[in-house]
């Protein structure tokens, strides 16, 4: 029931954006959590903030809309030649504001820029498949890969594109030459950051003249300021704050799943944890149902048995979450042969997911009342970080949300195939799996190979699974958005309400 | 005294260095940027050579010697976060800090030591017992609490203030009051008792013996004296508050240079870390220098022995 | 002791003082004897549930409310006093020592002994505590051992940077000068004539950091070091409520008013005390 008043929900909302809207002389403040770091697109692979803002200046070859399909943009069609080769059609009226072209010639550039090893981008990794870059004509590019990419132009969505004449003899970091709807027109770090439309943007005029993305971190305080009326947008508030807000009258808020997992990665490559009946057990022991009700107010999903939510290429609709039957648990914990009193860490990192800490104690508690010693450690994400890949210490149990921001089953399983440095599970038909799932760019045959894989990565239960972070918003009664649940927050995704 | 003024700038020198030593070693023990910086999913590969791009494959003791020859030209190296250089970054954070600091300093001082003056002077009535409550209120109230309440209550009830964010004085007030009220209440508790003590001493009770009007005998007598540990403890925040106020910081979005280091910190920034701990060292050594001199304005005994 | 008992109960603060400070040591001794609903388990449907008055002995009743994860306040409070009373004593006791101890070598020695000391403050007041907390988990792990070492780390300086100015005014004065000429050695010095002369400041250096450090336990917990959930310290209850304070007043409240209360508690007492004790007003 749920389920459907949001879908209702969502497709009004893509219905009323996509409705004609008079163009007028308005602001929009949207409200962001964490600081803007870099202008250069290239330096950052952070969706919500950095790239969100440039998303604005640049241009890209493609876009994700509101409802997570890709868009053309600078490209006005793409298709796949073969396995391995990738071909772009680019619009032929693109420019950036010095009258650069964003042709062919521009994309190559730009693709080449990201791969040098002498710029050390940030994102190189995202293109690292890419063998080839060839000039067909101005508005014809092919891209050719060492292997085959699939995902390849969704990961272009987030790829911005900078003006090769002008980035010679400017620094990226600090200046823009807008290419896209807005351009910068005030940047104090760390404060807030003012966009203008271009009057040069090659597109369709956008509905808002300026854009303050404003940095607040406190999320209290970014409630307040939404309150207050100073700000149009706000993300990532506690659940108790979206109710407030709705009953305050004043504003209004909500939840969309985000395409986000959260779970509990087991350690599988020490004891207990390399025994699949003990895994199993810990999945039927917690209630993901009651959680979800009650820290959430129902508004996130349990996991289907999967790191997938819905929103991903590959999701497997058949699967069913362990059920929540402690007694089967105390059961199967029995038979797994497992020492119950040694006592096993929980590592949690503070301040990143949204009532991340709070889900971890119920979740060990929980444990606790079908006999486990859990001890949960809290610790700061970079430290987290570092036992988790630099020292490769990852403790037992940590709690760990992850997305893929292509929103491919490829991608976010390859974390856990055999051998990735993220995996700290080692299962060979798995990864026989995902390799398959790779070789091809025929779409069913993909899916078939990502059902089985995630049947099987439920049977063997790698992870506790637990659910789909919640995406949550507020924003004033002057604009409506497009509410979506990939981080990415665009000016361009709300509109003004008459 | 030109030779004090070398001696001193060494010492500063000294303690720059050692900090930025200290935090040097620390940073690099604690973490590592690459997992942090490239995009989840980044291979082992992928991570090594972003760490080699940056210098940090280096032997730990060549990656210092590289970085003392340029810090020594003020060169913190590029922020790995930010692409540009760490120490631009740190500067470009200063004003917004120093004038929140200062300002709350200053309405902190003149409150607090209003409030102590009149509570050790008033000993046993009414205003005492309610300077002190107050002052009592101030220091035990967590900040955050505090700073969300005045939002809630001036920003969105009222709607008379802006519920964070810098620019404009008006901007200015809540965050300043929220610090001018745990400064105040500092300084008031250490004003009056040390007033307390000084009043008591045989040269006040000399003083007043001669007949001196009262307000001389306190200003020139009591009050220098108890002004003492008062500019300690004055040094002491403000040195915190040139820091960077991290909880205010957060409360009013203040893009105060505090935020900055505990993201740089959190992200493993190195460069911004080393130039942060560098300039707020030097801001501590400083204010410290100063108040060694205040002493001698306060107590001329303390100026004789002292050079 | 007779007399100091009797003057304690003379006195209005030091008499509220003590008794409020004896009911909060009490009720944490006698924490696990008083009745209270599991401090660490609670009930998820039970989140969040405003403080009742009604029943208030009844088995369920939450007298100041509950958690966020439905766990009685009033019991967290009550366990976690244990822990933040043992952590605030400590650290301040410890604190207190080292930095009156060099602040009184530094003041009173100067020359070198004091530069020396002095750019140590500077040193490691000028390390962010962040970095500091991070380094003691990495290095040493944690506990809550090495939580008050850190959060007497960051204390003591602030005593000893005081003590020291009061030190470098007081070497100077008569009854320092006389002792001295009559032969008494640095020790004695110290402690017979400058210690009970910078107890004061001390004092309420001491109260001052009472509360810091009850407040910054939270923010240490968060970094590993410390109370680790789920156990409550009053410092840790008030920043997991610090999202729910414009939702659950009740949440953040109560811990902050338990704060609040022993800071008074120690003032009144600390006041009362340094009266007592000044030879000066003893008559």
């Amino acid at each position: 029931m749920r389920h459907w008043s949001r879908i209702i929900g969502a497709t009004a909302a893509v219905v009323a954006v996509s409705l004609p809207v008079l163009a007028s002389a308005e602001t929009l403040t949207i409200a962001l959590g964490t600081n803007v770091n870099t202008l250069d697109p290239h330096m950052s692979a952070s969706v919500g903030t950095d790239l969100s803002v440039l998303s604005h200046i640049y241009p890209s070859l493609v876009i994700r809309g509101p409802d997570l399909k890709l868009q053309p943009a600078v490209a006005k069609s793409w298709k796949q030649v073969d396995d391995l080769t990738w071909r772009f059609t680019l619009v032929d009226n693109a420019s950036f504001a010095n009258g650069e072209k964003v042709d062919a010639e521009a994309v190559k550039w730009n693709l080449d820029r990201v791969r040098d090893p002498k710029v050390n981008a940030r994102i190189k990794a995202w293109f690292d498949l890419v063998k080839d870059v060839k000039v067909v004509s101005p508005t014809e590019i092919e891209v050719t890969t060492s292997a085959p990419y699939p995902a390849f132009a969704d990961q272009l969505s987030m790829f911005f594109l900078l003006p090769p004449q002008w980035a010679a003899s400017h620094k990226p970091a600090t200046e823009t030459l807008s290419g896209g709807r807005y351009e910068l027109a005030e940047n104090v770090p760390g404060d807030h950051i003012t966009l203008k439309a271009n009057p040069k943007w090659w597109g369709e005029k956008p509905a808002f003249d300026t854009v303050i993305f404003r940095n607040i971190p406190e999320s209290a305080s970014r409630v307040a300021a939404l309150l207050a009326g100073e700000v149009d947008l706000i993300t990532s508030i506690p659940l108790t704050e979206v109710k407030r807000i709705k009953d305050s009258g004043s504003a209004t808020a909500g939840s969309v799943p985000s395409t986000r997992s959260l779970f509990i990665k087991f350690n599988t490559q020490k004891p207990p944890f390399d025994n699949k009946v003990f895994r199993q057990a810990l999945n039927y022991a917690v209630d993901k149902q009651g959680i979800t009700e009650a820290i959430f107010d129902g508004a996130a999903d349990v996991s289907q048995c999967q790191v997938l939510s819905p929103n991903y290429f590959g999701f497997n609709p058949d699967l069913k979450p362990y059920p929540y039957d402690p007694a089967k648990a105390q059961q199967l914990l029995k038979s797994s042969g497992v020492d119950l009193s040694q006592p096993i860490a929980l590592d949690v990192p503070t301040g990143v997911y949204l009532q991340g800490t709070e889900v971890a104690q119920v979740v060990a508690d929980q444990l606790t009342q079908v006999g486990l010693n859990l001890k949960i450690s809290e610790m700061d994400f970079s430290t987290y970080m570092n036992k988790y890949l630099r020292s490769r210490e990852l403790a037992p149990m940590s709690v760990l949300a992850q997305a893929w921001p292509t929103i491919d089953a490829d991608g976010l399983l390859t974390l856990f195939a055999p051998g990735n440095q993220y995996a700290y599970w080692d299962n060979a038909a798995f990864g026989k799996l995902l390799e398959q799932g790779r070789s091809t760019t025929d779409k069913a045959a993909r899916q078939g190979f990502y059902t089985k894989a995630t049947a099987l990565m439920c049977e063997e239960a790698p992870a506790l699974f637990l659910y789909v972070q919640p995406a949550t918003y507020g924003t004033s009664k002057r604009v409506s958005w497009a509410a979506r649940g990939d981080d990415w927050v665009r000016a361009f995704d709300l509109k003004p309400v008459q | 005294m030109i030779r004090y003024v070398i001696g001193k700038l060494g010492e500063a020198i000294v303690a720059v260095w050692g900090v930025v030593t200290i935090v040097f070693f620390v940073t690099r023990l604690l973490g590592d940027p690459a997992a942090l910086l490239l995009p989840v999913g980044a291979s082992a590969e992928q991570l090594d050579a972003f760490r080699a791009a940056l210098g940090l494959d280096q032997p730990l003791w060549q990656q210092y010697l590289s970085f003392l020859a340029q810090a020594v030209q003020g060169d913190f190296g590029q922020s790995f976060v930010f692409n540009r250089p760490a120490i631009t970054v740190v500067l470009e954070r200063m004003p917004a800090t120093i004038t929140l600091a200062v300002t709350a300093m200053v309405f902190g001082v003149l409150i607090g030591g209003g409030a102590g003056a009149i509570a050790a002077t008033q000993r046993g009535k009414f205003a005492e017992f309610a300077v002190m409550t107050l002052a009592l209120l101030g220091q035990a109230t967590p900040v955050f609490w505090l700073g969300i309440m005045l939002i809630l209550f001036f920003a969105v009830d009222l709607g008379w203030l802006p519920t964070g964010g810098y620019g404009s004085l008006a901007h200015l007030v809540l965050p300043a009051f929220t610090l001018a009220v745990f400064v105040s209440a500092s300084i008031a508790r250490l004003l009056r008792s040390s007033l307390l003590d000084s009043m008591k001493e045989d040269y006040v009770r000399t003083a007043q013996a001669k007949g001196l009007p009262p307000g001389q005998v306190f200003v020139w007598h009591a009050l220098r004296n108890a002004l003492i540990p008062v500019v300690t403890m004055v040094g002491i925040l403000s040195g915190e508050l040139l820091g960077g106020s991290v909880v205010t910081e957060t409360v009013f979005a203040w893009p105060g240079v505090g935020r900055l280091i505990v993201q740089a910190i959190e992200s493993k920034d190195f460069p911004v870390v080393q130039a942060g701990v560098a300039v707020i060292a030097t801001v501590y050594v400083s204010i410290n220098f100063l108040v060694d001199l205040l002493y001698g304005v306060l107590d001329p005994r303390i100026r004789r022995k002292g050079q | 002791m007779k007399a100091f008992l009797r003057a304690l109960v003379q006195s209005r603060g030091g008499l509220f003082g003590i008794l409020i400070l004896m009911l909060l040591v009490a009720g944490a001794l006698l924490a696990p004897t008083l009745g209270l609903p599991d401090p660490v388990r609670g009930d998820l449907r039970a989140r969040m549930a405003p403080p009742t008055w009604t029943g208030l002995f009844a088995p369920g009743a939450h007298p100041l409310g509950t958690d966020q994860l439905g766990r009685d306040i009033l019991s967290r409070i009550v366990y976690g006093s244990r822990i933040t009373l043992t952590i605030g004593a400590y650290a301040v006791v410890l604190g207190g020592i080292v930095g009156v101890m060099l602040g009184i070598v530094a003041g009173y020695c100067g020359g070198i002994t004091d530069r020396l000391l002095m750019r140590l403050v500077d040193i490691q007041l000028a390390i962010p505590l962040m970095l500091l907390a991070l380094l003691v988990v990495a290095a040493l792990g944690p506990s809550l051992t090495n939580l008050v070492i850190v959060l007497a780390l960051t204390s003591w300086i602030r005593y000893a940077r005081i003590i020291r100015g009061q030190v470098l005014a007081l070497r100077e004065r008569e009854f320092v000068q006389s002792a001295r000429t009559i032969g008494a050695s640095t020790a004695q010095i110290m402690l017979r004539h400058i210690l009970p002369n910078v107890m004061t400041p001390a004092l309420v250096v001491a109260t001052l950091e009472l509360a810091r450090i009850i407040i910054m336990d939270a923010a240490l917990s968060f970094l590993g070091l410390g109370v680790q959930p789920p156990a409550a310290s009053w410092g840790r209850m008030l920043a997991e409520g610090r999202v729910y304070i414009s939702t659950a007043w009740w949440v953040v409240t109560f811990p902050g008013l338990a704060i609040m209360l022993t800071v008074l508690s120690v003032n009144l007492l600390g006041d009362w005390l340094r009266d007592y004790f000044d030879p000066r007003l003893r008559t």
